[in-house]
């Protein structure tokens, strides 16, 4: 089961073909280098629109989520391959 | 009449797929989708490789666990779904605008204009929609292509996961010939029974019954059995939009523990009547007839209504009215709750009257200020301190909600 976070990371991102995909991020002073964008969705909040990312850097999967008005990146969840 | 071209399009373990997908260590392994495994939940979805275990959707994770030990519990993201659906929906649409959503991953497509007006054998145009599901999101679906939405669906069925079946007009009284009655859509496993007593098993057996022995013993239901049976059905792909009427508005929720704490019972009750109030409000209806429902431990429960003389989409309206049934029908508590339930019906478009009642201004006036603060930072912003009993005992007026997302500006 993933762990929830819910902390401001600093993320690294291209923007590019209408998409944003992140490259790295920065959590508890380690850098994590994202191998793969699994899957993306939208949501809310008030008049926030967020958008979520699931990541991996070959060891865990993590969900990123960008909220598009503050353009602030959360850490939303983390969870070590295999752990579910 | 030349033969219409029904899709229906069915997620493969549509929630338990998406999580597969967002984390790579899942993909391959028997997984359920579930609420938090600390409370009580049950299985919402489960993956192709957990249901080969006997796994089942709605099965209690103690069972899910008894059947496969090492099966991994992933908790549901029901946002994450609806976007996603959304947006698969919106790949449909695409294709033809008589788009008739059945459920979260299951849609109906009337595709007999666009395969006529392009040309297009419906066969490549089932195959074109898997594979725009499958680029953008990495997921499967099964494709049935029949003359109406029964034959379409009950084709859907045939072959999971990533299935393709079409099933042409002349082929519908083979297909029924040995198709039994419980693969109809419809017929559960109640209705089966009756069936199976009247010795119908299968759905030709269903269709050469003689309608008067259906509709004496099932009423009206037992026309439409029986055109089931030989599998007519001149249902029309009805897009939301054709009839966007909403009969009712409502919401239940299943508390943690059974529970004969009135203030919990009751706390909860207020959360969903501002829930279901929220919504009246969003979608410009008020409701007339308040509908209560209690479901108690032993799953038996009770649904009782009231309607009041001037319909409302206030919350607090809605309890007040709530709480009477409650206590006409069940207080005291016979025992303990597992269920509370409330829904709004006889909707009618908000009447914008200016009301001459000093209450009901006041109400209003609250009522939109909390749409607001939602509208722009979240739902349930602002909350009833009630509404958080009985972790805010006897309390009275309204909590502020921070939201990691806006902390700096609720609390700076």
């Amino acid at each position: 089961m993933a762990t929830a976070i819910d902390e401001p990371v600093k993320v690294g991102a291209v923007f590019e073909h209408s998409q944003v995909k992140p490259s790295w991020f920065i959590w508890g002073h380690r850098r994590y280098v994202v191998q793969e964008v699994t899957q993306r969705w939208q949501t809310k909040e008030g008049q926030a629109p967020i958008l979520h990312l699931g990541v991996s850097d070959g060891a865990s999967c993590f969900e990123l989520a960008f909220n598009q008005q503050t353009l602030i990146w959360y850490l939303a969840s983390v969870e070590a391959h295999g752990s579910a | 009449m030349s033969e219409r071209v029904i899709f229906h399009v069915d997620m493969n373990a549509f929630f338990a797929s998406v999580e597969q997908r967002c984390n790579p260590s899942l993909r391959g392994k028997p997984i359920v989708v579930c609420g938090n495994p600390k409370k009580r939940t049950v299985v919402a979805a489960c993956s192709y490789e957990a249901k080969a275990f006997g796994i089942t959707n709605g099965m209690s994770i103690f069972e899910a666990k008894a059947l496969c030990p090492h099966v991994l519990l992933v908790g549901g993201n029901p946002e994450k779904y609806v976007d996603i659906a959304q947006h698969i929906f919106a790949i449909f649409g695409e294709l033809t605008p008589q788009v008739e959503i059945f459920s979260i991953d299951e849609a109906f497509l009337d595709m007999t204009g666009t395969c006529r007006l392009l040309g297009r054998d419906p066969d490549d145009a089932a195959r074109l929609i898997k594979q725009r599901i499958r680029s953008a999101y990495g997921l499967t679906c099964s494709i049935g292509i029949g003359p109406n939405k029964l034959i379409a669906k009950v084709a859907s069925n045939l072959q999971k996961p990533d299935g393709l079946v079409r099933v042409r007009q002349a082929e519908v009284h083979a297909l029924m010939t040995r198709l039994p009655i419980e693969a109809l859509c419809g017929v559960g496993p109640k209705l089966q029974k009756h069936l199976n007593d009247l010795g119908i098993t299968t759905c030709e057996e269903l269709g050469r019954t003689a309608e008067a022995l259906l509709v004496g013993k099932f009423g009206l239901l037992g026309r439409s059995l029986k055109r089931m049976g030989q599998g007519l059905d001149d249902g029309p792909v009805a897009p939301l939009a054709a009839d966007g009427q909403a009969k009712s508005m409502g919401h239940c929720y299943t508390l943690p523990r059974d529970t004969d704490n009135e203030e919990a019972i009751f706390g909860t009750l207020l959360r969903l009547c501002e829930r279901v109030a929220r919504r009246l409000r969003a979608d410009g209806y008020q409701g007339r007839t308040i509908s209560l429902t209690i479901r108690y431990a032993d799953f038996s429960g009770v649904t009782h209504a009231r309607s009041i003389p001037h319909p409302t989409d206030n919350g607090l309206r809605l309890y007040e009215v709530a709480r009477e049934i409650f206590q006409r029908y069940c207080d005291p508590l016979s025992q303990r709750v597992r269920l509370v339930g409330v829904s709004a019906s006889q909707l009618t478009q908000h009447q914008r009257q200016a009301s001459f009642l000093e209450e009901e201004v006041r109400r209003g006036r609250i009522d939109r200020c909390v749409d607001r603060l939602a509208d722009r930072f979240g739902e349930f912003t602002l909350v009833r301190a009630s509404a958080c009993a009985p972790l805010v005992p006897k309390s009275h007026g309204f909590l502020l909600k921070a939201t990691h997302h806006h902390r700096s500006l609720v609390l700076g």
